[in-house]
């Protein structure tokens, strides 16, 4: 594991080849079990990432083959999608699907719900909460059917610059 | 702070003020009598605040001028025009005081005219934006400064070496340093004064902006290491002295921003206990972040950073403490202050200017270092620039360097330090001043009036001033997540991993600690979005004045399907019946506030009781328009009313159900509270009301000459309110007050309402509205809200808007009634009967079934009927087929109740 030779370049064409070393060191050190893959136990041995309230949703989306573990590959398109050279395209799919629970392709009003839940934690009462989504839906949803599609979420997200704020160096 | 403060600047000027002064103020007697004075003229107590106001208003009625006009406001940038104005006014001062007099002084400059700018950009700096770029930021503060001040002093040096500059000025290398680091620094103020107007993109905007605060602390040890260089003489100057001024650099800026965030940290402490003196909270704002300055004034550290930082620092503990009042006495005290500041100083630039025996001008200097200050800031820019766009994620490109180094204005503060020199030490000294003053006047007129054709030329990216949105904030926080998320995961350490540390920090520990409980507890960012979007709709949909009522008044403007309706009062009555089934309507009604309630009600009293005063301020007011009919339709009204007067009280005397509550029966009122009425405030507030009702009834009397006794309509009256607030009260009353009273009922009349509350309910919905608004969304009851919402508005909507107070204020109110909602109202009037009753029939079908004898609501569809030819037309030409299928299948609905 993590002989990154193995992976043909242009599975991660946004990444050199000094940054897909760097990253196969650290996947090597996040791999406590040396199993190949991180499980989110693994993940969460980072104690600033125990803290992180997004933390579960960006391990869901990492894992794309939905196996509950991030193997290197996995690991690399993951974070390539942050790299500099990663397309606007890319990054709105990420922030999307952290979005999209069930993977369905839609964010409906309770993933939006469960969502928004972990990051305000107890900040907000639920029926608050559940105001803001239905406002957020209310606005994001242009045809009406009270679920958000990808070209809805994208034609008001991809005016926040994403491309320019979803970005991290490795 | 500032008006009692400038009088020092004005102190030494007596002598102009007194010749000047008689011909501003004409009719001054002359000799005061030596006994008793009727009348002093007591000039010399009051010069110098009185010159300070004086001033202050000058500046303002200029400014006023200048915006007069669109054009020119919209070519030349304020602070242009300003400055031309001092020159005028300079050149008027001179010519009557044959001296030159109203100085820009450096104390003045510095103590007064300063602070009140800094505070303003410091506090309310988007603090995101500049963490964001914190890094450009500083590299061009510090690094970009030392360089142009080193470069511009050193080739400035060359230029006199070969011989450029006239050997009259007389200057060493230390001079020219010292005139480098003072010529060399962006000038906040006309940085801000100018690049407000051009609105360039956020980033580029913060960045020059950023740079010429934080660059302060820079100039000042420059300056003060360089003044007391030359002041000890080039040759006594140690190796040591080097590093220290090198050491002073970090001490004046670390210490500078450490004495902000001291007195942030005081402030936000002390407004967290704030509560009972609400009044004292902006002015604690004031008054720390003054005091910070001057602390930082006092121990020569960079008072510019200490302010920037206290307003930077404290603004969210503050915001999230004081009252919501506060926070906007905050505000505009802070930008009143500093565009007064503002004013002042570029118009006393202009007549400092004027004052020629202070310069001395020498051509080759004052070229050359225009020349060098703007070359050495470009080369400057792009340096540093190619440097950071190595580690910069998004890179800074060829146009925003372009504005960059063009946008590196001079002004008051490279003036100030200048006349602060001291001649003896600085021989050339009038020659600095004079090449100040061209500097900072080509920068301010010449690159602040090219700045916008350039930004428009070049198209540089605008910023869209776009408010925040929901959706903003709520990715805005997720990105952050993912960023921190995804930087943890790659083992990263960058600016969102501490960025993310801090928010920790700031959470478990700061807010804690700086917050007010309550505050800390509500304090959510994307709850403020969410709530301030929802003021702004209110206010928008309150701006629209009811005239789209319905439920789409809340709605967005990104609602398309129901934002196409066009609507009128018709289709809003059409919606009225359709209530009840409409659901994804009542979606939104629910989200309705209190104050919708209040309306309601206010409208129901108004209808009610207070219809007559308005037809007889009609009359006397114009008179040429009323016509007999309109006297017919009144006749008609009064009769109809005092007919359903009677037939209540005729009822609620048989029936023992609606209590009479006038005043001099108020044991009465109580003791018929036995049907289970939740009355516990029964008596609260209970006075004014009837009085006011009472007064009402009595101009019905003299006017309509009605023969009802006055105890008796009064009374009736009373109860006319009382039935029709009924209406907005919560579910379960609702119902039991149905069932109670409505098989009671025999009348169809639309104001036999069931058991009514007592007055202290009638104070309800406007003293605890907010209170009980939850229960009374949640409940079925909501489908009540639209009907009677609805109604309030089409019937007279201006009269609601100028009622909504307190309702003991409503008598005078209905007297005051301006003619318009009556004209509005007219064409109504014959439909009064049938029409008035909606909102007594507006229960929600299962409500009314429920509650209501089969004649009455068979006496109810025939109105229906009556409305329904109108509203038919006016459905299909209107209403998109979603509302129109809802209303059809309401008039289905109650057809089959029949």
């Amino acid at each position: 594991m993590g002989n990154e030779a193995s992976y043909p370049t242009e599975m991660c064409s946004h990444f050199n080849h000094d940054e897909i070393k760097r990253l196969s060191k650290r996947f090597k050190k996040l791999d406590l079990d040396c199993s190949g893959s991180l499980s989110v136990d693994e993940f969460l041995s980072l104690p600033e990432l125990r803290q992180n309230p997004l933390v579960q949703r960006v391990i869901d989306v990492f894992d794309t083959d939905g196996n509950g573990e991030v193997d290197f590959e996995e690991f690399v398109v993951g974070t390539s999608q942050f790299s500099v050279r990663g397309d606007e395209e890319q990054k709105l799919r990420f922030a999307f699907s952290i979005y999209d629970m069930d993977k369905d392709g839609y964010i409906s009003n309770g993933e939006l719900f469960q969502v928004l839940k972990m990051m305000v934690r107890n900040n907000l009462q639920d029926w608050q909460l559940q105001q803001i989504v239905d406002k957020t839906i209310i606005i994001l949803d242009r045809d009406g059917d009270g679920r958000i599609s990808f070209e809805e979420f994208s034609a008001v997200v991809g005016n926040l610059e994403v491309h320019k704020k979803l970005v991290v160096t490795v | 702070m500032l008006c009692a403060a400038l009088p020092l600047l004005w102190l030494p000027l007596a002598g102009a003020a007194a010749t000047e002064e008689p011909t501003r103020e004409p009719g001054s007697p002359g000799e005061p009598p030596p006994g008793l004075a009727l009348f002093r003229w007591q000039w010399h107590e009051v010069e110098a605040p009185y010159l300070v106001a004086l001033w202050i208003l000058v500046a303002s009625l200029a400014k006023i001028v200048f915006h007069l006009s669109r054009k020119v406001t919209s070519l030349v940038p304020e602070s242009c025009l300003l400055i031309l104005l001092g020159l005028v006014l300079g050149g008027i001062v001179l010519a009557v005081a044959k001296k030159a007099e109203y100085q820009l002084e450096p104390g003045t400059f510095f103590l007064f005219l300063l602070p009140p700018i800094v505070l303003d950009s410091g506090y309310f700096m988007p603090s995101r934006l500049f963490f964001d770029n914190l890094g450009a930021i500083l590299t061009y503060a510090v690094v970009g400064t030392l360089w142009n001040a080193f470069t511009t002093g050193a080739a400035l040096w060359g230029l006199q070496q070969a011989g450029l500059v006239a050997p009259r000025v007389q200057a060493s290398l230390l001079d020219f340093l010292l005139f480098g680091s003072l010529i060399s620094a962006v000038d906040p103020v006309a940085v801000l004064a100018v690049f407000e107007e051009v609105h360039v993109n956020d980033t580029l905007f913060i960045i020059v902006f950023g740079e010429s605060l934080l660059n302060d602390a820079v100039t000042v040890v420059l300056y003060k290491v360089c003044n007391s260089f030359v002041e000890m003489g080039s040759a006594n100057v140690q190796a040591t002295d080097y590093l220290k001024g090198v050491a002073s650099l970090f001490v004046v800026s670390l210490g500078g921003a450490a004495v902000g965030l001291v007195f942030a940290f005081l402030l936000a402490l002390t407004t967290r206990f704030t509560k009972r003196v609400r009044i004292i909270e902006p002015l604690l704002v004031f008054l720390l972040a003054y005091a910070a300055y001057l602390t930082a004034e006092m121990a020569s550290l960079s008072a510019i950073l200490a302010v920037t930082m206290c307003g930077l620092g404290c603004k969210k503990y503050v915001e999230a403490n004081i009252s919501h009042k506060s926070r906007t006495a905050v505000k505009y005290t802070m930008k009143t202050l500093a565009s007064c500041a503002e004013t002042v100083i570029f118009m006393l630039l202009g007549i400092s200017a004027v004052d020629s025996s202070k310069w001395a001008w020498d051509s080759g200097l004052v070229l050359g270092t225009l020349f060098f200050i703007l070359f050495f800031r470009a080369l400057g820019v792009v340096l540093q620039t190619w440097v950071l766009n190595q580690f910069r994620l998004v890179p800074l490109d060829k146009i925003d360097q372009v504005v960059m180094s063009y946008g590196g204005l001079r002004g008051a503060v490279a003036f100030a330090l200048v006349i602060l020199l001291d001649k003896t030490k600085v021989p050339a000294k009038d020659y600095f001043v004079a090449t100040t003053i061209v500097v900072v006047f080509f920068t301010v007129i010449v690159q602040g009036l090219t700045i916008k054709p350039l930004v428009k030329w070049l198209k540089v990216k605008r910023s869209e001033h776009h408010k925040p949105t929901l959706n903003q904030e709520l990715h805005e926080h997720t990105f952050d997540h993912i960023l921190a998320a995804v930087e943890d995961v790659v083992g990263h350490h960058g600016y969102h991993y501490w960025r993310d540390r801090w928010e920790q920090f700031d959470k478990k520990y700061l807010s804690q600690l700086l917050m007010r409980r309550s505050a800390y507890r509500i304090r959510d960012q994307i709850w403020d979005v969410y709530y301030r979007l929802n003021i702004r709709d209110a206010i928008s949909f309150v701006d629209q004045g009811g005239h789209i009522l319905s439920s789409t008044g809340l709605t967005l403007p990104s609602m398309p399907s129901r934002n196409s309706m066009a609507e009128t009062s018709v289709t809003n009555l059409l919606r009225e019946s359709g209530s009840g089934a409409c659901l994804d309507l009542q979606v939104i009604d629910t989200v309705r506030s209190g104050r919708d309630r209040e309306d309601a009600v206010m409208h129901h009293l108004l209808c009610g009781g207070l219809y007559k005063p308005r037809r007889r301020y009609k009359a006397s007011c114009s008179r040429h328009f009323i016509s007999e009919d309109a006297q017919e339709r009144q006749d008609k009204e009064v009769f109809q009313q005092n007919m359903k007067r009677r037939l209540e009280s005729f009822k609620s005397t048989k029936h023992n159900i609606c209590f009479t509550k006038s005043k001099p029966r108020p044991r009465k009122t109580s003791r018929k509270k036995k049907d289970g009425l939740a009355n516990t405030e029964a008596t609260n507030g209970k006075p004014p009301r009837n009085l006011s009702v009472q007064d009402t009834a009595a101009v019905i009397l003299t006017v309509e000459s009605e023969e009802e006794e006055e105890s008796d309509s009064s009374e009736t009256e009373k109860e006319d309110d009382e039935g029709i607030i009924f209406v907005a009260r919560a579910t379960s009353e609702v119902l039991q007050e149905v069932k109670v009273s409505g098989s009671l009922e025999v009348c169809p009349s639309p104001r036999i309402i069931p058991p009514s509350p007592t007055c202290a309910e009638k104070e309800l919905p406007w003293k605890s509205g907010q209170g009980d608004l939850a229960v009374y969304v949640s409940s079925e009851t909501t489908k009540i809200v639209p009907v009677d919402m609805q109604t309030g508005w089409n019937q007279s909507i201006s009269s609601l808007e100028s009622l909504a107070s307190p309702p003991c204020t409503q008598a005078p109110t209905v007297t005051r009634l301006p003619p318009c909602p009556l004209a509005a109202e007219e064409p109504q009037h014959p439909f009064n009967l049938p029409y008035d009753p909606r909102p007594s029939f507006a229960f929600p079908p299962s409500l009314a079934k429920a509650g209501r004898s089969r004649s009455e609501s068979s006496a109810d569809i025939p109105q229906q009927q009556e409305l329904q030819p109108l509203m038919g037309y006016e459905d299909r030409t209107h209403l998109s087929p979603g509302t129109a299928n809802s209303h059809w299948c309401i008039q289905f609905n109650k057809g089959s109740r029949l």
